[in-house]
């Protein structure tokens, strides 16, 4: 059986390892694009920067370093609407929109830019955002005007540009608006068209960019939220670790692993505190391998009981002599006890988290059962006050952690009774059901030695024992589990009476 | 009078099962082993096959998959029931994408439950 914290740490080394794939990835690509720049380039620059010019060439070049900088200098997909417009050649327009739609996703992006100052960001329905990519898709000359129906989706006033771009992850269409009805000048359609090649490596760029933050950021959170205490080293200095002060002479190490196959990261993960997490990391355990146990022998022993269970009654039905008809109604019987026992310790360690609604007599008859091999020669009596036995009280419970602490505190009590020397006759272990208030007390009471005044402070201590053989983790753990249920455990000697009472109260259902 | 192949491999539910069939009146079949099952299937005719999932050598699922090669999806659902002790959510998932009845053991109500087996069913025979 896996232990669940190794599973656990397990999933994170794995997200890691992940990452740091993708993290280089986005170093990657991160890098700016080289546009090559010659020198004669470089000298007219110089010399026009703030001149206008008609010369064809030395238009081209400078809407080429306009390009240039554009690809270099954005990084936010939010600013590309406005980035768009301040291309010289696109001057004349004075919206321009930008609908971003991640591949697989319910809704797109809208952002949105109209000069001189007003930006926006809206989420549009992809089933608009599909309509237009369509439409823009099949158009040859991209030229559209307002009565193509998206006013309610886009401020767009006049004739337009659009344009699709279809990358891997996302679909992009941009589009540029002027309130006019004129219609854009052949050298501006070209231009915009021409705009796509440039644009599509830029969009790739920032669009995974803000993927892959998100992804470093959730592992980020998960990292630094986790319970335990994490170091991640590079050549052994750390860069990452969830926890303020990186040294605690409490925390224990608990293991190391390489996050790259070089050995040169790697994550190093501790205990905070080594008593509460080895105390659970023991329960849990002990509970997850008992319920996988029962799970394994319910159904490997349900088959050859109801084997018996048929066979016999068929047999009884035949005509044999009465004492054998007898004996084989009692193996029938007997096998389909059998059967309900296993059921009903299975359902106890069902699932761990699930919250049922139990009937507590029942409950507490079953929890009995379980302790029978333990608790010989003890009489047990359950004590109803405040109810007759055999009415229906529920509570809403974890009967798993519920079953662990009455089962511990029973055996805890019948340890108690055998410490004391020789067979007494009137051993005796009374769990009293006290309905009060709405809620409902279960009391553990024996009389057998109690508890000496100077351990009653311990005993809830992990590890703390008196007994030779006992791990002194059983009330620890039981105090554990009925804090998960929103409740405590509560002791008491029974002076001047022998013997001693653990208790535990919890609302009704 | 009608045929029916009980895959069983827990002996005692195996031969109760065919004494009480066959007191109704129906001739049984019986084997443990999946594989010798499916010749079975594929070379004799049954009215009704009766099948558990955790057989020895290979699963109830395994049987009804290889019996593809002579039934088509109706016919299976008309023909095989399975019965097991396994009943999670993904064994009922599987049996109803096959369209066949499962009924859980220990059975609740064995009178009910052989007059299930007993029930229609008959694939191969087209009236």
């Amino acid at each position: 059986m896996e232990d669940q914290s190794i599973a656990r740490i397990k999933e994170i080394k794995k997200q890691l390892s992940s990452t740091q794939d993708e993290l280089g990835k986005k170093a990657l690509s991160l890098k700016p694009l080289r546009f090559s720049k010659s020198n004669i380039e470089k000298k007219m620059l110089a010399g026009l920067k703030n001149r206008p010019t008609h010369n064809i060439l030395l238009k081209k070049i400078l809407l080429k370093e306009e390009l240039r900088r554009l690809l270099v200098s954005s990084s936010e997909v939010r600013d590309l609407p406005k980035e768009i417009l301040n291309l010289s050649s696109l001057s004349t327009f004075e919206c321009c929109h930008l609908l971003v739609h991640e591949k697989g996703k319910p809704v797109g992006q809208n952002y949105f830019f109209h000069k001189p100052n007003f930006e926006e960001t809206k989420s549009i329905s992809i089933q608009s955002f599909n309509s237009l990519y369509n439409l823009v898709k099949k158009s040859k000359n991209k030229n559209f005007n307002q009565s193509i129906s998206l006013k309610d989706d886009l401020e767009v006033v006049g004739n337009f540009l659009a344009k699709d771009i279809d990358l891997k992850n996302y679909s992009v269409i941009y589009l540029v608006s002027r309130n006019s009805f004129l219609l854009p000048s052949q050298e501006e359609q070209e231009y915009f068209q021409g705009l796509s090649s440039q644009l599509q490596p830029l969009l790739m760029r920032i669009l995974d960019k803000d993927k892959m933050d998100l992804q470093a950021e959730v592992l980020k959170q998960s990292l630094l939220s986790f319970p335990e205490k994490i170091i991640i080293k590079k050549n052994s200095a750390i860069v990452f670790s969830n926890q303020s002060q990186t040294t605690s002479s409490e925390s224990s190490h608990l293991m190391m692993f390489p996050l790259d196959e070089y050995n040169d990261t790697v994550m190093e993960l501790s205990n905070f505190n080594k008593e509460s997490i080895s105390t659970e990391l023991y329960h849990s355990q002990r509970v997850s391998l008992l319920g996988e146990l029962l799970n394994t022998l319910q159904h490997e022993l349900s088959n050859p009981l109801f084997g018996l269970n048929l066979t016999s009654s068929i047999l009884s039905n035949d005509r044999v002599d009465t004492e054998t008809s007898e004996l084989l109604r009692e193996i029938s019987h007997n096998a389909h006890r059998s059967q309900t026992i296993i059921k009903n310790f299975s359902n106890l360690y069902n699932d761990q988290q699930e919250l049922k609604k139990i009937s507590i007599y029942q409950f507490i008859e079953e929890v009995i059962t379980l302790t029978k091999s333990e608790t010989k020669e003890i009489q047990k009596n359950i004590e109803c006050i405040g109810f007759v036995a055999h009415q229906e009280i529920e509570i809403q419970t974890n009967p798993t952690c519920l079953t662990q602490i009455i089962f511990n505190l029973i055996i805890n009590s019948a340890q108690a009774l055998k410490s004391l020397p020789g067979r007494r006759p009137g051993d005796t272990i009374k769990i009293k059901l006290i309905l009060l208030n709405k809620s409902l007390t279960i009391a553990i009471e024996d009389n057998g030695p109690g508890v000496k005044p100077e351990f009653i402070s311990a005993i809830f201590d992990p590890f703390f024992t008196t007994k030779e053989s006992g791990t002194g983790l059983g009330l620890s753990i039981c105090q554990n589990l009925a804090r998960q249920l929103g409740s405590k455990i509560d002791f008491q000697n029974n002076s001047p009476f022998p013997g001693a009472t653990f208790s535990i109260n919890l609302p009704l259902a | 009078m009608k045929r029916i192949l009980l895959i069983e491999d827990e002996p005692l539910i195996q031969k109760s099962l065919k004494r009480l069939l066959e007191k109704k009146g129906a001739e049984v079949v019986v084997e443990s082993r999946g594989k010798d099952a499916i010749q079975l299937i594929l070379t004799q005719n049954f009215d009704r096959i009766i099948c558990d999932l955790m057989l020895q050598d290979i699963s109830g699922f395994d049987v009804i998959e290889d019996s593809k090669a002579r039934f088509n999806v109706q016919e299976i659902s008309n023909l095989f029931i399975i019965i097991t002790a396994y009943s999670s959510p993904h064994v009922i998932e599987k049996a109803t994408q096959y369209g066949c009845l499962l009924i859980k053991k220990p059975f609740e109500n064995i009178d009910e439950v052989l007059n299930v087996f007993l029930s229609k069913g008959s694939s191969h025979d087209p009236t």
